[in-house]
């Protein structure tokens, strides 16, 4: 296969994929809540009549508003398309440097906040003045995570450093401790517990909820669609960092793909069992706590760091 | 031939500069008083291709044309000094566009023909400063850009203005004073002494007086550069200058003294203890640190940028007490990567900070204040001119795809690259370094996207902000072209870097700049990173054409929860910040108190509440204070020995005396 | 001191003791005082309220009723203004806890309490007109009101930086409306103000010429979760104006009435606070689901899911058969079980305790000056409970155990909760298996008089007063205990963060509905 077809794969893959996590996590939490809970396909039909309805839009906002929906949804699918999540040798992959990523991430949340002020409402300034911070404050832990992993594996594109992992972790044990960190910094991009509560009906204890609060119809869509998109990419990388599992490379055939695909799903089903595992049995922070789960997130990740350099 | 036409472009450029600033003075009636103005603009427009022509071409250190030598100093344009001098004339050109019709619409504040000639002479002093060859000439250079720009902080005459001047005089001359000091001990005596001459004095000093001969260096650099302990006087006086003086202070300005500072510690002195070079670090991250969180809690618009300059020098100068240092153990790839990163970055920030300021300007001068509280909407009244400062304020934040992004990623690449392998004391400072460069990069984040959406989005504070509407083109193209360039920079930062011919210019050659952007292996060039984004920008714009119906819209108020809202119930400024404020209480020093009336006497329960936010920052209360007061002390010590008799005045002569001549023998 | 010492401190002249509530007149500049003095000398405020008495003298009567907690008795100071100039000092000037009572009188009747430190309006929204005043009897019940916009200033902190965040009326949750204005700079709230009353009901208007036989179903239905108390006090006040006795079995059944809907509420409370107020889910879902087992209990028993239709004037509608008390008791039994065992792992997770512990504290003088009333003042170190002060029903044979509680956050309240929660199970418990035998209702003929009823609900102290004439309410001020409560928002607000606010709420859970009559 050619490296471009990989990509292609790789991102059908990954978009078809993503609504079924939101709904998955979801589901998993009804279950474990001792709820029926809806069916784990549900956001697709979400996202399908969103995209039909009719948009409510403000007289207050400018092109900015207009401009977000988009601009998250790409920096989030270049992410997609940058790591390694169902291929090693796609077409962009190489090019997935981790301050790249960590760049894009934060450019996504940016254009996220500007959305969410850009309506002039009080609930969509909470959220957004709370993602800001949160996404200033972990940039020092994504950097010293991924940096322990470089260190390790030789080099700063996420598809290299997947060459240390698995088995590959335990020669490395500094590397869990790097691992734990991702936990961390992935709860807080994708604003799962213990930092927001993706499920609360309360405006003032919202994060990401309170930024897309003004949205609706089609724009609506493209925001939670995106939302997904991240918790899918970081579910899926963080499976692939712990299970050995190869991934597609330019010599795999038709049936190592159909396998890959098939193992995608798996990764994906268990990461967010054990999100909604995780989310069903704490509760969470106080916002003002924030800068102690970053300080605990950025201590552990500098012990991977450190622990992998020695 | 090419080389007396960059020769000849070169002269031009200095000689209209320098006949730009009496002339202000002389015509200031009718079209004449244009004069003036085009004498910069073309002169600084020559100034930047000649010097990006000497760049292109390699033509090494280009002497100017001798007209000028009669002053005895020699100018001459070095290979390290053209990229400075590019984006000195490039700024200076597009602020000098700008300045004409600024300051047309702010004439009540200002003198306009004496601020238009001073800037000439501001500018005039930078290029001297770039391309002087001497120590004489470089410090009477550096007196000019000093004085001048001294001047111009106080240009609309109000106390605040005169306040902040007097603190830059006084911080400035502290600065050069030391550099003076700096230049006099390693000229042994001869201040004519050109820098080829200090270069081979410093090669044959003892270590420890070149060392001595870098902190003064340091020192005044440093406090050019707006470094901690030593950058107060930088978030007063650059807001409180003219948008397009700012623009050039905070642009360029800054961008002179690290010019001095590689000229001389890279350059002059061939070789540092690693202490000095952890030092420059040290200092850098801090101010780094430092700007950054100020940076995100303040709420002026324009010292919010002032701010941003501190944390962007600091970075600069973290970057290259890297290069020093990985140059003093040997690890020339990281020593090549932190100098390439570094300048690419003073290129980056000379564009998008004077971009910044110049937007400043245009929006101050619509809402008649500079207090963010009161802007808000104008993105909606300003579309164009709020998308390009936009792309400004990305820039500012260090996002992928823009300028700002291409100079940290440089640095933290090679940091990471360098880790492995080495002494563990050394990976200690490496990571202390990757860590805290990732931390500002944050807060960096944080404080562009508050100065953005505070200004531009939501609904207006003020019945200004409802009343501004696009500016004249005049000042929103300059503005334009800026972004635009934060823009291209970015995308093109590979062959921007192969023409600043990095690997040639200091480390001996051992590094092309395409290894440099390109480390590592990965083949991610900007430009591909730059189509990368905006082909996905395109796609999901494509993807929604296609899967949503003909998009139906329904214009409807903000969800007002039932209540009718309006601009006092959106987040501002000091909320948007209040996370970063509280978590970072012990640095920024903000205290917010919440003073309290009793409504009715004997009743503690009904009150009136009434919040203050007070400002005193970690340096002023803990290292500016206590040397005031201590210096305040010595001298009430002193005083007890001013009696006021004659013979105890005579007595000291006499025991001075004495220790002199006992030192002496 | 004795209850006429405490008339004579306050210099106003005794009147008719009845059923344990004193009266006594006092002149209307003498009342401001006269409240003060009573208060400063440790006897709560618990009422105060107007009454349009110019059909028979001329005059708006201002009514103060304080607690004579170890006489179990009340005091009832009345005022007479006249009906041309109905003014008087203000109470709140020197009392706090009168200051909604006072806006609301001024709302209702026009009587104005000048010196009012906060005299805007309270209950009147921005399009009543200036003017009306329902309460009056010359307001017909069912006038249409002009379209107005009269100003509603809501408080401004001053300072640059300060913004607002208006919350409600309509909030996604399904809640009832309230609107909540925060003043801020950021996330820590500096003030913090309710505006309610979006759903007036009038049922205040609508009692009077009913006869309490017409008026219990209103009674009813003031406050959906407080159904049983506030009939139970409805009731008390209509037995002691007409002097009869009820049965000692329909006594026993109220209070295991009471109980039940305490528990079931403490139930709801504490799945809200500890579940949906910090985000721990698995407590949420299940706290609901045990709390629906009672709804639906009392579903089986009464027909309806608030234990509603039991209470009627001389004792019970209906009599609990003891195949129903075994069932409730078995039911509580079980429901109480499985609720400890999730409070237990709830309590354990330190991350759950973080967010109670010191959110949204409550001071005691704050509380006392207030006049918090109920759970949040038991929380904050106030040892009241009407069950014990004036008992009523069975709980003389059947005492509660007095919960208090002494750091007044969220924390303090969620644990006094689980406290009743366990003490109310173990009366229901003794009540079921102990209920005396006999008739269920006595004869209860409406005569004329004064009386308050006095219940402790689940929420707090119920206070009905009642005015019966030839037979027919002429007055009746069913006060709430969230009346009294809402403003404590003012004091624990401050302080805290924003996303803290909905735990602060959900650990007090006001009435809107009791308060807006």
């Amino acid at each position: 296969m050619t490296p471009i077809l990989l990509t292609v794969i790789q991102g059908a893959v990954i978009l078809a994929l993503a609504p079924f996590a939101t709904g998955l996590v979801r589901w998993c939490k009804a279950r474990l809540q001792g709820r029926h809970g809806a069916s784990p396909l549900l956001p697709y039909v979400t996202y399908a009549t969103l995209l039909r309805k009719e948009m409510v839009i403000s007289p207050t906002v400018s092109w900015v508003f207009r401009l977000a929906p988009y601009a998250v949804l790409a920096s989030t699918a270049l992410v997609a398309l940058l790591l390694p999540l169902t291929s090693v040798d796609g077409a962009l992959s190489a090019s997935g440097d981790f301050i790249v990523v960590a760049g894009l991430l934060a450019l996504g949340a940016v254009f996220l906040v500007l959305g969410g002020l850009d309506p002039g409402s009080a609930f969509g300034g909470m959220g957004a003045s709370r993602e800001m911070t949160l996404v200033a404050l972990v940039e020092p832990s994504i950097i010293a995570v991924f940096a322990a992993f470089a260190v390790t594996s030789g080099s700063g594109t996420v598809a290299k450093m997947l060459s240390v992992t698995g088995m590959g972790l335990l020669r490395h044990p500094g590397l869990l401790l790097s691992l734990i960190a991702f936990v961390f910094v992935a709860l807080s991009e994708n604003a799962r517990y213990p930092v927001d509560n993706p499920a609360t009906h309360l405006e003032l204890t919202m994060v990401h909820e309170a930024m897309v609060l003004e949205y609706s119809g089609p724009y609506l869509a493209m925001l939670e669609y995106a939302s997904s998109l991240k918790l899918t990419l970081f579910a899926i990388l963080f499976a692939n960092i712990i299970i050995p599992m190869p991934l597609m490379t330019v010599d795999s055939g038709v049936s190592a793909m159909l396998m890959i695909i098939a193992s995608t799903v798996f990764k994906l089903c268990a990461a967010m069992g054990l999100l909604a595992l995780l989310e069903s049995s704490m509760a969470k922070m106080r916002f003002y706590r924030m800068q102690e789960y970053m300080t605990i997130a950025f201590l552990t990740a500098l012990a991977g760091l450190i622990l992998a350099l020695a | 031939m090419q080389l007396s036409l960059i020769q000849a472009g070169l002269t031009a450029c200095l000689v209209a500069t320098f006949i730009a600033f009496p002339l202000a003075f002389l015509l200031r009636k009718g079209l004449l008083r244009r004069l003036s103005n085009g004498f910069l603009v073309i002169g600084t427009g020559i100034g930047a291709l000649s010097a990006m022509a000497s760049m292109t071409l390699k033509t090494g250190a280009v002497p100017l044309l001798p007209v000028i030598a009669s002053f005895g100093v020699t100018f001459r344009l070095t290979p390290l000094a053209a990229p400075f001098f590019v984006v000195v004339n490039l700024v200076a050109c597009i602020a000098a566009i700008y300045a004409m019709r600024y300051v047309d619409e702010n004439r009540d504040a200002y003198d306009v023909p004496s601020l238009h000639g001073v800037t000439a002479l501001f500018i005039f002093g930078m290029q001297a400063t770039l391309l002087a060859t001497s120590a004489l000439g470089f410090m009477v250079s550096w007196e000019i850009m000093s004085l001048s720009s001294f001047t111009l902080v106080m240009a609309d005459r109000s106390t605040a203005s005169r306040k902040a001047a007097m603190l830059y005089f006084v911080m400035a001359h502290l600065g050069a004073l030391s550099l003076m000091a700096g230049f006099l001990l390693l000229a042994a005596g001869n201040p004519l002494a050109d820098f080829a001459a200090l270069a081979a004095n410093a090669r044959t000093m003892p270590l420890r007086e070149a060392t001595l001969a870098f902190a003064f260096f340091f020192v005044g650099f440093g406090s050019k550069a707006g470094l901690v302990p030593l950058h107060t006087w930088l978030p007063e006086a650059h807001p409180q200058a003219p948008s397009h003086v700012s623009a050039l202070m905070s642009g360029v300005m800054l961008k002179v003294a690290v010019y001095g500072f590689i000229l001389c510690a890279f350059l002059i002195i061939p070789s540092l203890p690693a202490a000095a070079a952890l030092t420059v670090m040290g200092i850098g991250l801090i101010s780094a640190v430092f700007g950054a969180l100020h940076a995100a809690v303040d709420t002026d618009i324009k010292r919010t940028l002032a701010w941003s300059s501190v944390e962007n020098l600091g970075l600069i100068f973290l970057m290259l007490g890297t290069s020093l240092y990985a140059r003093g153990q040997g690890l020339h790839a990281l020593a090549a990567v932190a100098f390439a990163a570094a300048l690419f970055h003073c290129i980056a920030h000379a564009i998008f900070k004077s971009g910044l300021f110049l937007s400043a300007g245009a929006i101050a001068h619509a809402v008649h204040t500079r207090s963010l509280e009161r802007m808000g909407g104008l993105a909606k009244r300003m579309p164009t001119f709020s998308g390009a400062f936009l792309v400004l304020a990305l820039a500012g934040a260090a996002l992928p795809p823009f300028a700002g992004f291409i100079g940290e990623w440089m640095y933290l690449s090679g940091l990471v690259a360098s880790l492995h392998g080495i002494a563990p004391a050394t990976q200690a400072v490496l990571v202390l370094a990757l860590v805290g460069t990732a931390f500002t990069a944050g807060i960096a984040v944080f404080a562009m996207v508050k100065l953005f959406s505070i200004s531009q989005l939501g609904a207006s504070r003020s019945a200004a902000a409802e009343a501004a509407h696009e500016p004249n083109d005049a000042i929103r193209l300059p503005v334009i072209v800026l972004a635009a360039l934060a823009a291209l920079t970015g995308a093109f930062a590979s062959q921007i870097l192969g023409v600043l011919g990095l690997g040639s210019l200091i480390m001996n050659g051992t590094m092309s700049s395409e290894t440099i952007v390109t480390g590592r292996g990965t083949s991610l060039s900007p430009l591909v990173l730059a189509l990368a984004v905006f082909g996905t920008l395109l796609l999901s714009l494509i993807a929604k054409r296609f899967l949503s119906r003909p998009s139906k819209e329904r214009v409807y108020q903000t969800w007002n929860c039932g209540q009718p809202i309006n601009a006092h119930m959106e987040y501002t400024a000091t909320a948007f910040s209040a996370p970063i404020r509280f978590f970072f209480r012990n640095l920024v020093g903000v205290r917010k108190t919440v003073v309290t009336i009793p409504t009715t006497k004997g009743n503690s329960f009904l009150l009136k509440r009434e919040m203050l936010l007070t400002g005193r920052s970690f340096w002023e209360s803990h290292v500016h204070e206590p040397i005031s007061r201590g210096f305040h002390g010595l001298g009430n010590w002193a005083r007890r020995v001013q009696s006021g008799s004659i013979q105890l005045y005579l007595l000291f002569i006499l025991v001075a005396l004495a220790a002199t001549l006992c030192i002496a023998i | 001191m004795t209850t006429h010492d405490y008339i004579d401190l306050a210099g106003g002249q005794v009147g008719e003791t009845r059923n344990g509530l004193t009266l006594a007149a006092i002149a209307p500049e003498k009342l401001a005082d006269a409240c003060a003095l009573l208060s400063e000398n440790g006897l709560p405020l618990s009422l105060l309220y107007a009454t349009d008495d110019r059909e028979t003298d001329g005059s708006f009567g201002v009514h103060v009723a304080f607690a004579l907690d170890e006489a179990h008795g009340w005091l009832m100071l009345s005022a007479k203004l006249p009906e041309d100039a109905p003014r008087y000092p203000s109470v709140t000037a020197k009392v706090v806890a009168a200051h909604w009572y006072e806006r609301y009188a001024m709302d209702m009747f026009g009587i104005v309490a000048e010196g009012h430190p906060d005299p805007r309006r309270l209950v009147h929204h921005e399009n009543v007109p200036e003017g009306t005043h329902p309460l009056r009897k010359d307001f017909a019940w069912n006038t249409k009101l002009a379209h107005a916009d009269v100003p509603y200033p809501m408080h401004h902190v001053e300072g640059e930086g300060v913004y607002e965040i208006p919350v409600g009326p309509i909030h996604a949750g399904v809640i009832e409306p309230g609107h909540f204005r925060f003043n801020v700079a950021g996330e820590r709230i500096i003030t913090l103000e309710g505006k309610l009353f979006f759903t007036h009901k009038g049922v205040e208007k609508l009692l009077e010429g009913k006869t309490p036989t017409e008026a219990l179903p209103f009674i009813e239905r003031l406050s959906g979760d407080m159904s049983v108390s506030n009939a139970l006090a409805f009731c008390q006040a209509v037995e002691s104006i007409a002097g009869c006795r009820v049965p000692e079995r329909a006594e026993a059944s109220r209070s295991l009435l009471c109980e039940l809907e305490r528990v079931s509420m403490h139930m709801h409370d504490l799945a809200n606070i500890a579940g949906n107020g910090t985000g721990y889910t698995v407590m949420a879902a299940n706290g609901f689901r045990i709390k629906e087992r009672l709804v639906r209990l009392s579903a089986k028993l009464f027909g309806n899911r608030f234990w509603r239709g039991a209470i009627v004037p001389g004792g019970l509608a209906a009599d609990l058969k003891d195949e129903a008390l075994r069932e409730i008791a078995l039911v509580i039994k079980e429901a109480d079980a499985e609720m400890r065992s999730f409070l237990a792992m709830c309590l354990s997770s330190d991350g759950e305790r973080e967010r109670l512990e010191t959110t949204g504290v409550l001071s005691r003088e704050g509380a006392l000056a207030l006049g918090a009333k109920g759970l949040p003042a038991r929380a904050s170190g106030i040892g009241r409970d009407v069950r014990l002060t004036h008992p009523y029903a069975a709980y003389a044979a059947f005492r509660p155990t007095l919960v208090e509680e002494r750091s007044g956050d969220v924390y303090a309240r969620f644990i006094a909760r689980v406290r009743e929660l366990e003490d109310s199970s173990r009366l229901i418990a003794e009540l079921t298996a102990t209920m005396p035998a006999g008739p269920i209702r006595a004869e209860c003929h409406a005569k004329d008089g004064i009386a308050l009823g006095a219940v402790e609900s689940w929420r707090g102290e119920i206070l009905c007063a009642l005015r019966i004439k030839s037979g027919r309410i002429d007055r009746c001020m069913p006060r709430d205990p969230s009346f009294c409560n809402w403003a404590l928002f003012g004091e624990i607000g401050p302080g805290n963060i924003v996303p803290d606010f909905p735990l602060c709420n959900k650990s007090l859970d006001l009435s809107y509905s009791g308060t807006d009559m």
